[in-house]
């Protein structure tokens, strides 16, 4: 039995990309995560915490951000804890560009952005395409280190926001000037087995985050309240 | 925040701001948002602390962990009607996500939707993204805000793709009666619109009223998108699961909106919610006893501070005239904040015409909302006597 009305076409051209890629690591999930997600039920963490998420998690993200990249980013209104990384670069493509006017340049993995572009409607190319006008550059490990470049130094010229997907070793775009135009994107203990529990992070310059953390409330309202508490376990642990 | 600045705002922006502002007010007793205060029950805690003492916990399927459809399934046909598979269900990250997919699964820029006036208005923003088109169905005091087939018969068009119902209605209580759900069934099969039912508050309805899935009626599967989640029968806002019911096919092209929108829901989520679905609903009457008698209390509580209301029929929320004191209900709710220590929604957070009415919940400890309405009542109705000694 099907809908009695056509899908939009959108959904359709979705449903043809397939599922979007899942890295999964059956990991075991640190005892330190559990332990913090299991304290925070005993304390009736079950609301809807902050929509930017709670507050101990965003300094520390902050934090983290600064000791790995040097960046400067204002924990209270730079900060927002997202459902995973996934929803970090949903948040981010439907805001950084006019809908269905715009291009996203992949330099990598352009798999993790492909569904967030069709639902835009805005081009995904490779880092060999042909751009102009509305532009993001999404810059994530793997990228080639002399197209990285190119196109960090193309971004400054135009003046064209970056997303950067904190994914490995790669440098912050921070460091070739760009921190203001940059949304730092990334998971939070996806590599330590909390990948299952969602909870990922944004940050930006507040003037960027605000709209970014509207939308991410208008999405999900907040983060699952008890992965935020276990992500920040799993960090305080691993300071 | 001042009030000229929240004069500028409307919708959610208004919401958060006067919840931002309360955040100031020392002691402050927060009437806004529709958090149910009760906890979680126990045997869903369990489930989850259950959950998280297995060390590998592996990321769940997109469309939801199949016990957890299968389950919310069983439910939909025992507790509504709904005569589903679990391959029609979508587990979502909230409630709020199913109204996001739903959107943008459906419309193509340019359809026209019908949306209740007023509304909660996070459905606008997930119209606007998906490029629909937003047509607005008058409700009224006099119906106690039900919506009527008569208001909707006139504003459908060629470009009508759908129409939203909320049962019962956030912000007014207001419900679809068994009569009315037929005849928009009826419009809905003529017109070859679908209709998405949100039924979150679906649990909730006050006697001698009942709840309706629309979805249930004779020839409405195939025209219905069912919305609901965990959060308020079962006290879990802070776990993020709502869920879609619908024809497969529009269940599998949601499902490819959610993988690029936030993945999988929590695994923890979904085993707490598994635990919910699959026990009987003695926590849910618990919860509905301790409403109602909230219900009560804050009905005795306006009737005495003289502000007018159309008693709710179903949901959290009262929908009282501010009129009687002479004041826009932004001013009012301002006012409230800053003299009486008491947060509630101006009617402008749920639609721009709605400026007369305020929003009121009833989700605090009953000595918390006894102690709001003797901080509300004398505010009140001081500002009703200047404004009767004027007039």
């Amino acid at each position: 039995m099907g809908l009695a009305v056509p899908l939009a076409r959108r959904a359709a051209a979705l449903r043809d990309l397939g599922e979007s890629a899942r890295d999964a690591h059956d990991v075991a999930v640190p005892a330190a995560a559990r332990g913090a997600a299991i304290e925070a039920l005993r304390r009736g963490e079950t609301h809807y915490t902050d929509r930017p998420g709670i507050l101990p998690l965003r300094e520390r993200v902050a934090d983290d951000l600064e000791q790995r990249f040097g960046l400067a980013v204002d924990a209270r209104a730079g900060v927002v804890i997202t459902c995973g990384v996934t929803e970090a670069r949903f948040v981010a493509i439907q805001q950084l560009l006019p809908a269905a006017d715009g291009t996203v340049v992949a330099l990598a993995q352009p798999e993790r952005v492909a569904g967030a572009c069709l639902v835009r409607g805005v081009r995904l190319v490779g880092p060999h395409a042909d751009v102009a006008g509305n532009v993001v550059v999404y810059v994530s490990g793997g990228a080639d280190p002399g197209a990285r470049e190119a196109w960090l130094a193309r971004a400054t010229e135009q003046r064209w926001p970056v997303l950067f997907e904190v994914d490995g070793p790669a440098p912050h775009p921070a460091a070739q000037g760009l921190a203001e135009q940059t949304v730092t994107i990334g998971g939070l203990g996806h590599d330590a087995g909390l990948e299952a529990w969602r909870v990922g992070f944004l940050a930006a310059p507040a003037a960027t985050a605000g709209p970014l953390r509207d939308f991410k409330q208008a999405l999900t309202i907040c983060t699952t309240n008890l992965s935020q508490w276990g992500a920040l376990g799993l960090m305080e642990a691993t300071a | 925040m001042t009030l000229d600045e929240l004069r500028r705002l409307d919708g959610a922006k208004l919401r958060y701001a006067l919840m931002d502002l309360a955040k100031e007010v020392k002691g402050a007793i927060a009437l806004g948002r529709g958090d149910p205060d009760l906890d979680t029950p126990e045997h869903v805690v369990a489930a989850a602390v259950r959950a998280l003492s297995e060390s590998v916990q592996p990321l769940q399927p997109i469309a939801g962990m199949d016990a957890l459809r299968s389950a919310i399934a069983r439910r939909a046909k025992g507790d509504h009607g709904l005569d589903v598979g679990p391959e029609q269900v979508l587990v979502t990250t909230g409630g709020q996500e199913g109204l996001f997919l739903v959107m943008t699964a459906l419309l193509d820029p340019g359809d026209e939707i019908l949306v209740p006036d007023p509304r909660y208005t996070s459905y606008d923003q997930a119209i606007e993204h998906a490029g629909g088109v937003s047509v607005t169905v008058p409700t009224y005091p006099e119906d106690a805000f039900d919506l009527k087939a008569a208001a909707i018969e006139p504003l459908i068009t060629p470009k009508t793709k759908a129409l939203l119902l909320v049962t019962p209605s956030n912000p007014t209580g207001g419900i679809i009666t068994p009569g009315e759900a037929a005849k928009i069934a009826a419009l809905a099969q003529q017109h070859g619109f679908v209709v998405i039912s949100d039924e979150i508050y679906g649990k909730f309805v006050w006697p001698p009223h009942e709840h309706v899935s629309i979805g249930a009626l004779p020839g409405m599967a195939e025209h219905t998108i069912t919305l609901s989640g965990f959060s308020k029968a079962w006290a879990m806002t802070g776990w993020r699961v709502g869920y879609v019911i619908a024809p497969e096919d529009a269940i599998d092209a949601m499902a490819a909106v959610k993988g690029a929108t936030t993945g999988p829901v929590s695994s923890v989520s979904q085993a707490a919610a598994l635990a919910a679905a699959e026990a009987d609903d003695a926590c849910i009457d618990a919860f509905r006893t301790v409403y109602a008698e909230r219900r009560t209390l804050m009905a005795d509580g306006l009737s005495a501070m003289g502000l007018r209301y159309t008693d709710p029929r179903g949901g959290f929320f009262f929908w009282a005239d501010s009129s009687s004191t002479g004041l826009r209900a932004l001013e009012l709710s301002y006012l409230l904040l800053s003299e009486a220590r008491v947060l509630v929604f101006p009617g402008t957070g749920f639609g721009a015409s709605w400026s007369d009415y305020l929003r009121i919940t009833t989700l605090q400890p009953t000595e918390v909302l006894r102690e709001a309405v003797e901080r509300m009542t004398p505010v009140v109705q001081r500002y009703a006597a200047e404004a009767k000694a004027r007039s």
